[in-house]
């Protein structure tokens, strides 16, 4: 019985916080300028964890107030989790999809009239028979 | 006679980046940096004069400080030598000079450890050692290099970490074309189209080598993400984003039962009195709460974090969350061990324990109620719809508390 009095207790304190907290960020104005938000180096260093105790202070502060930035680490966390189920094979070369996304990149950033110039550059790490055999069709991991 | 073929889109692009202004040249040109080591560091120092975080020292106590700082950083010079040393030997091609890298260092040093000392004190030489020797060294100097527009730098960046980014891209957007965009947006960002002073603002620029490159990547391209979906207006939820599989789990709302509270006649008075003393008392418990406390609450509660989703963040024994937890834990254990979820649920159990022990006393201190007026308290917020905000949304209620901790029992007995 008095356990029973105790989890009632400690559901009700949970559930004030959980409603509390979330009135609150829900309220909130934005505690701060755009241009305060902590940048993708000390997001990344504090989500991998390499932050040392004084050098997390500051960040540790600035995610407690700036909904934005633990969002971001927030998604940071829950999309690793699911990320790390599928291979990470970087190293696989998938030049189908390489070449159209460059094609787009590419005419982005090519003046038109410099389009049909001829280069006669050869790469590094060429490889004369990198042109795709088949187009890579790569699913959606998520999906 | 050297034979001359049509390149393929990608070597186009790429040489196209080791230009540097983006600009392509006569091809007889050969792939050289041209921007000045003068203009790429002072271009590097601009990122830098606005502080990211506050600094509430006078000036006196900053010069004092940046004054012994640039000591102690000098101290170390020989230790970020020999990195270089290192680094060039491994990427002979990269034509990154020792300046660009020392200079590098000292803002990352600069950056996390000034002001991050007791009393805003400047960091000792053997702080800045350490933190030098932590430094993912190989990563920074591959993306100084890109910044520079490097081109055998930007070769390796793209046979290295390409298809993560297209991996990565594709797993945070849902659909392939949105994917495709954000990854055409990232490369645009890390190749720079803004120019400061006649060089390229490359968002390698930014990176300090403090974290990995691929944990920096995944942040600027979820933040690529993120910004193509508010640019289309459409909004982002973390609902939508993680509704596939188990992590979509509608959560009932409140189910405890409120026996007996249609039979409280109370007046509009009372019950703005007890609602507001409720308020206070629970807004006064959760500020003195310490930082990380807080987050830890603000992760689970109000972001919707899983307790093996904060347990993720704190695995590394660093990580700051987990050394505040162990420091305040009679139970220390080893500080290299796992973290379990039952840690996380034990680490959460102990703040609501603090909060509701605040709780009561705020409401019996400072607002004179007796245990029934306390118990009123909290029927009443628990059924006060101003409060229920979004409640809807990733609701941590009771039922999801008691299975994740069903959970962790599990997996406790089970290790």
């Amino acid at each position: 019985m008095v356990m029973e009095e105790k989890e009632k207790e400690s559901e009700t304190i949970r559930h004030l916080i959980d409603q509390r907290l979330k009135a609150r960020v829900a309220a909130a104005i934005l505690p701060h300028p755009l241009d305060a938000h902590l940048d993708e180096d000390s997001i990344c260093a504090f989500v991998e964890g390499r932050l040392e105790d004084a050098e997390a202070v500051p960040v540790t502060s600035h995610l407690v107030v700036c909904t934005a930035c633990r969002q971001t680490t927030a998604q940071l966390i829950r999309f690793e989790s699911q990320f790390d189920s599928q291979t990470e094979s970087s190293q696989d070369e998938s030049p189908g999809r390489v070449r159209s996304l460059l094609d787009r990149l590419a005419s982005h950033v090519t003046p038109a009239f410099e389009e049909d110039v001829v280069f006669a550059y050869q790469s590094p790490a060429d490889e004369p028979d990198a042109e795709p055999a088949n187009e890579e069709t790569s699913e959606n991991p998520a999906d | 006679m050297k034979s001359v073929r049509s390149p393929t889109v990608r070597e186009g692009l790429i040489r196209l980046l080791a230009l540097p202004n983006g600009r392509a040249s006569d091809t007889s040109r050969p792939f050289r940096n041209a921007v000045s080591t003068t203009l790429i560091v002072r271009a590097a120092l601009c990122q830098y004069n606005v502080r990211t975080l506050s600094d509430s020292r006078t000036r006196a106590e900053i010069a004092l400080s940046e004054s012994t700082f640039l000591e102690n950083l000098a101290a170390c010079e020989s230790q970020v030598d020999a990195i270089y040393t290192a680094c060039a030997a491994a990427f002979p091609d990269f034509d990154l000079s020792v300046t660009d890298f020392r200079g590098a260092v000292s803002r990352a040093v600069n950056k996390y450890l000034a002001g991050a000392t007791r009393d805003n004190a400047a960091p000792s030489t053997r702080e800045i050692a350490r933190f030098i020797s932590e430094l993912q060294d190989r990563d920074l100097y591959l993306a100084l290099a890109c910044a520079r527009g490097n081109e055998p730098a930007w070769w390796e960046f793209d046979r290295k970490h390409r298809s993560f980014i297209e991996s990565w891209a594709r797993h945070l957007a849902r659909a392939g074309t949105d994917a495709d965009e954000a990854i055409d947006a990232v490369y645009v960002e890390l190749f720079g189209t803004k120019s400061v002073d006649g060089v390229r603002q490359s968002k390698f620029r930014t990176y300090t080598g403090r974290g990995t490159l691929r944990g920096w990547l995944r942040t600027v391209i979820l933040h690529a993400v993120v910004d193509l979906y508010r640019g289309r207006q459409t909004e982002i939820s973390l609902d939508d984003w993680t509704a596939s599989g188990e992590e979509a789990r509608e959560r009932p709302a409140w189910p405890v039962a409120l026996q007996g509270t249609e039979d409280l006649m109370m007046t509009s008075l009372v019950r703005e009195r007890y609602t507001s003393a409720t308020k206070a008392a629970l807004d006064q418990s959760l500020s003195a709460l310490d930082d990380h406390e807080t987050l830890l609450l603000l992760y689970y509660h109000v972001d919707g974090l899983k307790l093996r989703e904060i347990a993720r963040i704190v695995e590394e024994p660093r990580s700051p969350i987990r050394r505040w937890f162990q420091r305040q834990s009679k139970r220390r254990g080893d500080s290299s061990s796992r973290v379990h979820e039952s840690t996380v649920m034990r680490w959460l159990e102990k703040v609501y324990q603090k909060v509701s022990s605040r709780f009561h006393a705020e409401l019996a201190d400072k607002h004179g109620l007796n245990a029934a007026e306390i118990e009123i308290c909290k029927v009443l917020a628990a059924e006060d719809p101003a409060q229920s905000v979004q409640l809807e949304t990733r609701a941590r209620d009771s039922d999801t508390f008691m299975e994740e901790r069903a959970d962790t029992r599990q997996i406790e007995g089970a290790s």
